[in-house]
């Protein structure tokens, strides 16, 4: 007999109880392990996605943020390279003004140096003359050259036109006749110049006279707004115009040199 | 020499007896129990893998694969029937090997029981997915006068898988005791080997056949295709 049934169903028992211990031996934990490892895969691929799209998305902000950095940077470039020429310009416009307020500076200085020294140079120069004329006219003639300018001066005023006169007479008696010379007056020459202004001007005068040493060789009669002098100041004056003609001549020299 | 272990009892009481068919079935359990416990006990669901733990899950999820192609859904419902069949019949059969072993598949007495038990499975699933009236309904298929030859085919097809196993995990133990008396070099050999690929190949047929038996029982698309299958393998 080929099929012992006892043998039959023991197998189909022991079959059975296979499955049972396989299911719980064998296939249960492998499976599981396996579902554990494609869950874990899973999980792992989804946050590497995650992360792919937060890499992605980083990387697309620092693009945009570089962008703008690099348009910044330009811009800033060109706002830096405007506020340079501008500033430059201003140091230039800056650097002119005061190279011209210097030269403006120098210029009075120059000026007020040339007024000064004219000043002295008229001084020095009247009073030089008038000690060389004095001294000269005193060695060779025995004449006082003070006497001799006031009484040419007295002629002078003697002939004046009848025009002249009245304006003087005017003045005169409105504010009184002021009389500047640059040394005394001696008691003479005060005296026949007042005998004169009265007799041309009238009895009722008032004379007063100042010696004023700055005032070059001369006299001088000044009747409110009115003044006439008699002495050497024109030919001073003559002398300050030529002075100027040459620092005006050393001016431009030295500008042109500056220039070149 | 005996055609099946059966014959061969160590133990008898009555009606109960144990042959060897039943012990070496046992050692077959017990190995394959006790190496899946050694396995599966260290398993682990990250990094390196061992390479038994690797081999055991090739077996699985091929098996799981199998399943699913032939078109039964979720193939893990199936996979400890179906598996289990595989396995055993393979196992069995590779011992066949070892000096001494008699495979418990070269005895008709196992072969079947294993076709009955898939015998029981068909209409297990088959009434669970189609309830009573779609299963038994598959018997009047195509017309009520195929009911006869339906359950004919039944009843063959079972008789077959038992004795389409059974018939050749003997035969190959027969020949290669034959060939050891007539010339006990090489050719017995050759023949072990050649029963090897048999036993594989017997192994994979059997566990094939029950899934497409299960399959023309429970998927309702493969009605007529699996009874045509059925009939034919009957």
């Amino acid at each position: 007999m080929l099929i012992d049934w006892f043998t039959v169903a023991a197998q189909a028992v022991n079959f059975l109880l296979l499955i049972w211990l396989l299911k719980r031996f064998l296939y249960g934990p492998i499976i599981q392990a396996m579902d554990h490892r494609e869950a874990r895969i899973e999980s792992r691929l989804q946050e590497a996605h995650q992360e792919q799209e937060t890499a992605r998305k980083e990387a697309a902000e620092y693009q945009r943020l570089n962008r703008e950095l690099e348009e910044g940077r330009a811009e800033g470039l060109r706002q830096a390279a405007e506020e340079a020429a501008l500033h430059r310009q201003q140091l230039i416009d800056q650097g002119r003004t005061e190279a011209s307020e210097l030269a403006k500076a120098w210029k009075a200085s120059v000026c007020r140096d040339r007024q000064m020294f004219m000043a002295e140079l008229k001084k020095r120069i009247g009073s030089e003359v008038l000690q060389i004329a004095r001294k000269s006219l005193d060695d060779l003639t025995g004449c006082d050259l003070t006497t001799l300018l006031a009484e040419r001066f007295i002629a002078r005023f003697s002939a004046l036109g009848e025009t002249q006169q009245a304006n003087c007479r005017v003045a005169a008696e409105k504010s009184g006749i002021l009389v500047r010379s640059a040394v005394a007056l001696g008691e003479d020459i005060r005296r026949n110049l007042e005998n004169e202004l009265r007799r041309v001007l009238g009895q009722e005068l008032i004379i007063s006279y100042r010696t004023e040493e700055e005032m070059p060789l001369g006299i001088e009669l000044i009747f409110g707004g009115l003044k006439l002098s008699w002495g050497v100041d024109s030919y001073f004056n003559e002398l300050e115009q030529q002075v100027d003609r040459q620092f005006e001549e050393i001016e431009a020299a030295a500008g042109d040199t500056g220039r070149s | 020499m005996e055609l099946s272990p059966d014959s061969i009892i160590l133990w008898q009481t009555g009606f109960a007896k144990l042959n060897i068919t039943i012990v070496l079935t046992w050692l077959n359990m017990l190995l394959l129990t006790v190496g899946s416990v050694l396995v599966t006990r260290r398993l682990r669901d990250d990094g390196k893998l061992s390479r038994w733990q690797n081999l055991l899950e090739v077996l699985v999820s091929g098996i799981e694969q199998q399943i699913a192609d032939m078109g039964l859904s979720p193939p893990r419902e199936f996979l400890p029937f179906l598996g289990t069949l595989f396995v055993f019949v393979l196992f069995a059969n590779l011992l066949a090997v070892v000096p001494g072993y008699r495979p418990p598949t070269g005895s008709l007495s196992t072969t079947a029981a294993l076709a009955i038990s898939v015998f029981v499975a068909v209409p297990w699933w088959g009434i669970r997915r189609r309830g009573l009236r779609g299963f038994f309904g598959l018997y009047i298929q195509p017309s009520i006068f195929m009911l006869p030859f339906n359950i004919l085919g039944e009843l063959s097809r079972t008789l077959a898988l038992a004795v389409r196993l059974f018939g050749n995990i003997m035969s190959g133990s027969m020949i290669a005791g034959i060939l050891l008396s007539v010339t006990p070099l090489f050719f017995p050999v050759v023949m072990q080997l050649l029963g090897l690929i048999t036993g594989v190949i017997q192994a994979y047929i059997f566990a094939i056949l029950a899934a497409v038996y299960i399959a023309a029982a429970a998927k309702v698309q493969l009605v007529r295709e699996g009874a045509g299958q059925g009939g034919s393998h009957g």
